[in-house]
């Protein structure tokens, strides 16, 4: 008696959701933050770029930093409540975290493209390259929430340590800021834009959901668990083993 | 002073003398002096009638008219009609004191080049209209006073001749708080011409700024100013600028090496030298330049280092509450940081920055503020991140890059035809 699998034509009907709308919304805050803020801590970073639009613009741009930075850290409580509160939370960053699998994963990786191996490596629900973006963004939100703070509140930082831990904060902030820069550009341009079969864009930020065939192909882990939950379902509901 | 002492001598003797000739007198050089169709028979021209032409009405309203003075009392040359062209009038014979004073002026000297003298009582007080300079209708009275010295100080021909260049000098003045302060304000207390230019404020007093004597020249301006501005001429005075001025060092700035001349405006200007934008740029013409930093063993680059930082890039963008200069340092009081009383000594930084970062920490004293870039305070550190992110950037890239290399090669030599890859 074979068990259940979907049909092969189904495969692209059928679709399981990657990204919950809690998981989207963040994502969206962050896309928001993250641009105003680049945007309007660029002049500090390099003084005399852009126009000097209007009068006070200076001081907007203080605000709007500041604004984006505070939306910036609500969304890292929120981002931190939501993955230790919630079941879905802590499900996705449970996938998140890194495991010895990745390394075998990414030596997986690279032997097939060489052409080494048939058979794609068999990620999980996350990759290891969707990993270490997550938590680049992990450690770099950190950084810069950290050095910012030290540069919005020197008054009260340079009562418990020298001048040189703000002129650090302000190096590292600056670097930072192109480090990230850098990282989501050229990755996401990768990931997400230019990798073969994903281009011109993956809509999974928009809707969440990712077709099964793509689950199968470059989840095979991931599938493997929704066919079991799939056939556990579907003995539960007493339907008839296919022939 | 001198003039009334005068007055009140001359003028009742003369009375006394004249009184029976008065009316007579007058009457007997108006029939000429004031009648239309007599100059114009006696006169080859109409300027030369104007030049001549005494309204009796006019000269009664004068000072001296008031005070029954007659034609013959300072035109001695004319004894009887018709008489010859008359000898300049010697006004010194009553006022005494200042035609010495002009005499010994650089208005009243003979002029190196031409031999010609710049300026003669008529010049700034009139001929037969002359009226007490407190007068408001006098020529020569504080509030309009700037106009009888721009006839011939703005009239660059005239200048030229005296070999003088800068004719723009009262219209700057004009646009000076001390000219809007006299102007648009309507401020007696403003000052004047004569006020700046006369020796001890004397208006027959005069020498040109190059000259020692002047209250305007470099070495005693600070004085000069500091009659009205007697406590920010302290404050100069207490700081390394004045103590080095006081001691005859001409390298350190008086007040009008940083405020201008007669173009000086008030801070909140935008024209002025010490407006927030402009400060760095006039401390810096001093600051930078290299000779005087070496002279006097001072830090370089003050102003690079200011514009490459908050305060600097903020200011540059519009922003005029950010600190300049002059917040942190002082504008006339400016002392050393090794200065127990300076506002940057260290000691002091809390209370310095404090005034528009209240609460700051005393960590703020534990490191330099200026500084072209961290890497000057925090050499092997800022070091050390500055290639651990040039790594990590260059790593990214590679990163990318290799992505991309893996990819190019198993869909063109692994896997030409491309099979099994449509995602959906």
């Amino acid at each position: 008696m074979a068990e259940w699998q979907p049909y092969e034509p189904d495969l692209d009907q059928l679709y399981v959701v990657r990204f919950t709308i809690a998981a989207r919304v963040q994502h969206y805050v962050l896309i928001v933050t993250m641009t105003v803020l680049l945007i309007t801590g660029l002049p500090l970073l390099i003084p005399g770029i852009g126009p000097r639009v209007v009068e006070g613009g200076f001081a907007f741009r203080t605000f709007a930093h500041r604004l984006a930075g505070a939306v910036m850290i609500g969304l890292s409580l929120f981002h931190v409540g939501w993955a230790l509160l919630t079941r879905e939370g802590r499900r996705d960053f449970t996938f998140m975290l890194p495991t010895l699998q990745d390394l075998r994963d990414l030596v997986h990786f690279v032997r097939y493209q060489l052409g080494k191996v048939d058979e794609p490596p068999p990620y999980d629900k996350f990759d290891p390259f969707e990993k270490f973006e997550y938590l680049s963004v992990v450690w770099g939100t950190i950084v810069m929430i950290v050095t910012g703070l030290t540069m919005w509140f020197f008054e009260f930082v340079l009562r418990l340590f020298p001048k040189w831990v703000y002129d650090v904060a302000v190096l590292i902030h600056g670097y930072e800021a192109v480090l990230a820069f850098t990282a989501i550009i050229l990755l996401h341009l990768y990931h997400v834009h230019l990798k073969p079969g994903v281009f011109p864009m993956s809509r999974v930020w928009l809707d969440g959901k990712m077709s099964v065939r793509h689950l199968k192909e470059h989840h095979p882990r991931a599938y493997a668990r929704w066919l079991e939950e799939q056939r556990l379902q579907r003995s539960r509901a007493g339907a008839p083993d296919p022939p | 002073m001198a003039k009334s002492t005068v007055g009140a001598f001359v003028v009742p003797a003369l009375l006394v003398v004249c009184l029976a000739r008065t009316a007579t007198t007058q009457e007997y050089c108006s029939a000429c002096h004031a009648s239309n169709a007599m100059l114009r028979r006696l006169a080859p021209d109409s300027a030369a009638a104007e030049r001549v032409r005494v309204d009796p009405s006019h000269y009664a309203h004068s000072v001296h008219g008031a005070a029954g003075i007659t034609c013959t009392t300072c035109h001695r040359d004319i004894a009887s009609v018709p008489h010859d062209a008359a000898q300049p009038v010697a006004c010194g014979r009553c006022h005494a004191d200042a035609a010495r004073d002009l005499a010994a002026s650089v208005h009243g000297r003979p002029f190196n080049g031409s031999g010609a003298v710049p300026a003669t009582c008529a010049d700034c007080h009139t001929s037969h209209d002359i009226l007490h300079p407190t007068d408001p209708a006098s020529s020569v009275y504080r509030m309009t006073q700037f106009e009888i010295c721009a006839t011939c100080h703005s009239d660059a021909e005239r200048m030229a001749t005296f070999g003088q260049e800068n004719t723009e000098m009262v219209r700057t003045y004009l646009h000076s708080v001390h000219g809007r302060g006299l102007l648009a304000k309507g401020l007696t207390v403003a000052p004047v011409c004569t006020d700046c230019h006369g020796i001890g404020g004397e208006a027959h007093r005069i020498e040109q700024v190059a000259d020692s004597v002047s209250p305007m020249n470099r070495d005693g301006v600070a004085d000069a100013c500091g009659r009205c501005h007697v406590g920010v001429r302290n404050q100069w005075a207490r700081g390394v600028h004045g103590r080095e001025f006081t001691t005859g060092n001409r390298d350190v700035p008086t007040c009008t090496d940083c405020h201008g001349e007669h173009a000086v405006s008030a801070i909140t200007d935008t024209s002025s030298g010490v407006f927030p934008t402009h400060v760095a740029r006039t401390c810096a013409a001093c600051h930078d330049r290299e000779d005087l930093n070496e002279k006097y063993d001072l830090p370089t680059a003050r102003a690079a280092s200011f514009r490459g930082s908050f305060h600097g890039v903020a200011l540059a963008s519009g922003e005029l509450t950010v600190a300049n200069c002059e917040s942190c340092h002082g504008a006339h009081e400016i002392r050393p940081s090794s200065d127990s009383l300076s506002t940057i000594n260290p000691n002091n930084l809390v209370a310095t920055c404090g005034r528009c970062h209240p609460g700051i920490g005393s960590g703020v004293s534990m490191g330099r503020v200026h500084v072209t870039s961290v890497r000057e305070d925090i050499n092997t550190l800022a070091w050390i991140i500055q290639w651990f992110y040039a790594l990590i950037v260059g790593g990214i890239v590679l990163y990318g890059a290799a992505l991309i290399a893996l990819d190019q090669y198993r869909h063109r030599v692994v896997d030409p035809r491309r099979k099994g890859h449509h995602d959906g």
